[in-house]
Formats: structure tokens, sequence, C-alpha cells
């Protein structure tokens, strides 16, 4: 039986090492010292001296891309900017998302 | 739609003298004109002749301290006396910004009331620079920087006086590339080319290979200008999704996004997209490519910007969505028989 949900493990692993030096990067944009790793199984573990955070694939049957747990809680994510806004929002107590959401870009001729 | 031109520029830099100018245009005589000075009681608008079809209407105080919604409230005031039939039934508004002012939020306000359908669309923000005392207001004034930062046109006023300085050139060319610069000459500049709502939406776009290839310029007061270049066309979510992230993360310290996009979807017209802190203006898609150089091109401006973490954004994107793409294409297909 062929999983409906199953991704191409080349293409998955780029995504999840590009999305762990990303994580990096956005440690020092936000000024949250920290340590990121990944695991054998492609999750993806951020440290600080407050939290503790993991990010990995959505189980299948969740509507969305991304599962964190940060802390022992566990919330989802549909795309990397709703990861980092959800990493964030636990790590930098002075974190205000944007209330405005973007809309999709139109490409009808 | 009624087109709205932000004027601004730092004290003494000759936007008054430029209002002055257009206002005794005939082809800008159906103009209002929303004068903001800083302190209690203005004089600039006693400057001013406006012409019978036109009128100025004097803010103290400053707008860009004062909540948003004073721009906004004044705005639709004036749309509601344009309907009333109680002012001259105007064809554009102009706000000059007091010199002090940080432009940022009153562009924010401008593009919010224009989001609302209230028939107003930000056309231009044209930044007076004056060339004998700019380089030195540059230098001390943080203002000073964010009015050139977004600037769609400079005018470079009092080049009569010593012409323009090279390390002013040089100087504006590194905080807002690409971005045109017109001489005024005693005063003498071409309203016309400067305020028409019909610009090029292409024409900031021209940024040189010198500039691409810096891509990152850092000034004393932390505003930088960050250039991104595609060759290759990007799938339109990335772009939606590239903007959610830059709207958290970088938000009130992004002064100006400005972007000419190859999209993947529609490779044949380029889609023009500005943005003002969180706020961006829905992508304008035009007709055909300005030049022969088909590359995404995006431009943004601010303090404390990243062009590290922007890159890890745009790769993790990028790879995300190749991923997508790859998933999609080996899902089991169902044949009926």
């Amino acid at each position: 039986m062929t999983d409906p949900r199953r991704t191409a493990p080349n293409e998955a692993i780029a995504t999840e090492e590009a999305l762990a030096v990303l994580v990096e990067a956005s440690l020092v944009l936000w000024g949250c010292p920290g340590e990121v790793r990944r695991s054998a199984s492609g999750a993806i573990s951020v440290r600080t001296s407050e939290h503790q955070a993991e990010i990995a694939r959505a189980e299948p049957g969740v509507p969305f891309r991304w599962s964190i747990t940060i802390d022992r809680r566990r919330r989802h994510a549909g795309s990397i900017p709703g990861l980092l806004r959800a990493l964030r929002l636990a790590l930098d107590e002075s974190f205000q998302p944007s209330r405005a959401r973007i809309a999709a870009l139109e490409v009808g001729g | 739609m009624i087109p709205v031109t932000v004027l601004t520029g730092f004290l003494g830099s000759g936007k008054t003298t430029l209002l002055a100018r257009l206002l005794k245009s005939p082809e800008f005589a159906r103009t209002a004109v929303i004068i903001n000075e800083f302190g209690e009681v203005g004089i600039d608008h006693d400057l001013l002749e406006a012409g019978e079809e036109s009128f100025v209407q004097l803010e103290t105080g400053c707008l860009c301290c004062a909540s948003r919604g004073d721009v906004e409230a004044t705005i639709a005031q004036f749309l509601a006396r344009r309907e009333r039939g109680a002012v001259p039934p105007f064809e554009r508004i102009v706000i000059e910004t007091s010199g002090l002012a940080d432009p940022a939020p009153i562009l924010n306000a401008v593009m919010r009331e224009a989001a609302r359908g209230t028939g107003i669309e930000l056309c231009n923000v044209v930044t007076t620079v004056d060339c004998v005392t700019g380089l030195d207001a540059l230098a001390r004034e943080p203002q000073s920087v964010r009015q050139v930062a977004v600037a769609d046109r400079l005018v470079l006023t009092k080049a009569d006086i010593g012409g323009v300085p090279p390390a002013l050139r040089a100087h504006l060319a590194a905080i807002n590339p690409g971005t045109p610069a017109t001489e005024a000459q005693f005063g003498d500049v071409d309203v016309a080319r400067l305020f028409n709502a019909a610009r090029d939406p292409a024409a900031s776009f021209e940024i040189s290979s010198r500039d691409a290839a810096r891509r990152v310029h850092a000034h004393h007061n932390d505003i930088q200008c960050i250039v991104i270049r595609r060759e290759q066309p990007v799938p339109a979510l990335l772009i939606t999704l590239l903007l959610e992230a830059l709207a958290d993360h970088c938000g009130a310290e992004l002064l100006r996004l400005k972007g000419l996009l190859y999209i993947k979807e529609r490779p044949e017209h380029p889609a023009v997209i500005h943005g003002v802190q969180h706020v961006f203006h829905a992508p304008k898609w035009l007709d055909r490519w300005p030049s022969g150089d088909r590359s995404t091109r995006l431009v943004l401006i601010g303090r404390g910007l990243s062009a590290p973490w922007i890159e890890c954004v745009m790769a993790a994107l990028e790879t995300e969505l190749v991923e997508i793409a790859a998933t999609n294409r080996s899902r089991p297909v169902a044949i009926e028989n």
C-alpha cells in the first residue's frame, strides 16, 4: 500500500537540513541563545536556558505539515512561517506576531 | 482610484518649494494637500498659493507620532467632503510630511486606508534631499535616512549651488539602490514626471550588478539595504510565505520592501510588490518585462535586518516547496477501468 502522505526521501532530508539552519539563524535574530540539533529521525531539537522544543513532521492524519512540542506541549503548524511563529512565541516574551495575514498571490491571468 | 503621493524630506530640503511648483502646474490643478508641520503654529500652508480647484489643509503636531488613525481620519474626511461637494472634486492627494517625521507609519496608514477599499491608492513617495546639507543630515539624523529609504523618487535640491556631491550620490545609492534621482536647479524640476500617477512601476528595479553583488549595506544608524536576487522563477507560494515570515519577524523594522518578481506560474508577466513595515500592497502584474533582465529582485530596507536570516528563510521555503512538488509527483494516480 502506498502512503499518499509519503515524501520523496532526498527532498525531505534537504528540507529538514534547511529548516535546522533556519532555526539556528532565527535564534540569533531573536537574541535567544540556544542549541539546535538534528536527530537520526530528522527531528530538530532546540534547547535554550529556559525552554526545550522539538520540531518534527506532523503525524499522519493531521492536516498540518509540522508538529512542534515546546516544554511538552504539542502544537501544529501548516507552514515554516507558522512554525517559526510558534517557536518564537514560546522563546521570546517580547514577540508580537503580525496580526495581518498575507493573502495568497493571485496568479490567474 | 485617487492617487496619494507622500512628499517627505528633512527640514529645509525644499519640500514646500516643490509643492508650490506642483500647485502652480495646470495639470495638477485638482490636488488636495495635507501639510503636516511640527509645532502648534504652522506657516507652510501660507507659503503655498493653491488654485481654485486645489485646497490645502494643515495638520499640526507630528503625523508619524500621532495615532495612525489621524492620517486615516483626515483622508476619510477629505473623501467624504469631496463626495458631498463641500470641496473641489480633487483628483489626487499629496501629503507633505514634517521634516522631522518618520514617513513609514504615514505610508502604512495610507496603505491600510487603500486596503479598506476607500478608492485611494499609494502612488508615489517623493523624497527631497538638500545637496548642500544632505550628507550631514544623513550622518546625524536617523529620520533623514528613513526618508530616503522609503523613496520611490529622490529630488536633489539646490543642485545649482555646488552640484551634487558624488559622496551624496553614493550614499543615497547605498541606502536605496536603483531609485531614480532628479536634480532641481533653482527650484526648477519637472513636477509632472515626479508626481505622475502613471509612473513606471518597475522603474526602481534597475539595480546595478555592483549593488546586487554587495547585497548588504550597513549604515552607522543600523539602516540596512538587502538585495535578494533569483535568476530562476520562484513559486508564487514562496513569496506569500516569505512575506508572512518578514511581517512576523521584521515587522516595524522593515521600512520598505519593493520587488520585481519572476513567478513560476506566470513567467511572461513580472509582478511588482511594495510593502512598508508589515503592510504589503497587493502585487501588480505588468504586461511585460521592462528589460531583458528576467530575474526576481527584492530590495529590503530597514533596521536590524539580517541578510543571512532572509537567505535561510528563502532556502528553507525553496527546499520545502521542491519536496512538496516531488511528493505530489510520486503520489499514486487512480486509474479508472
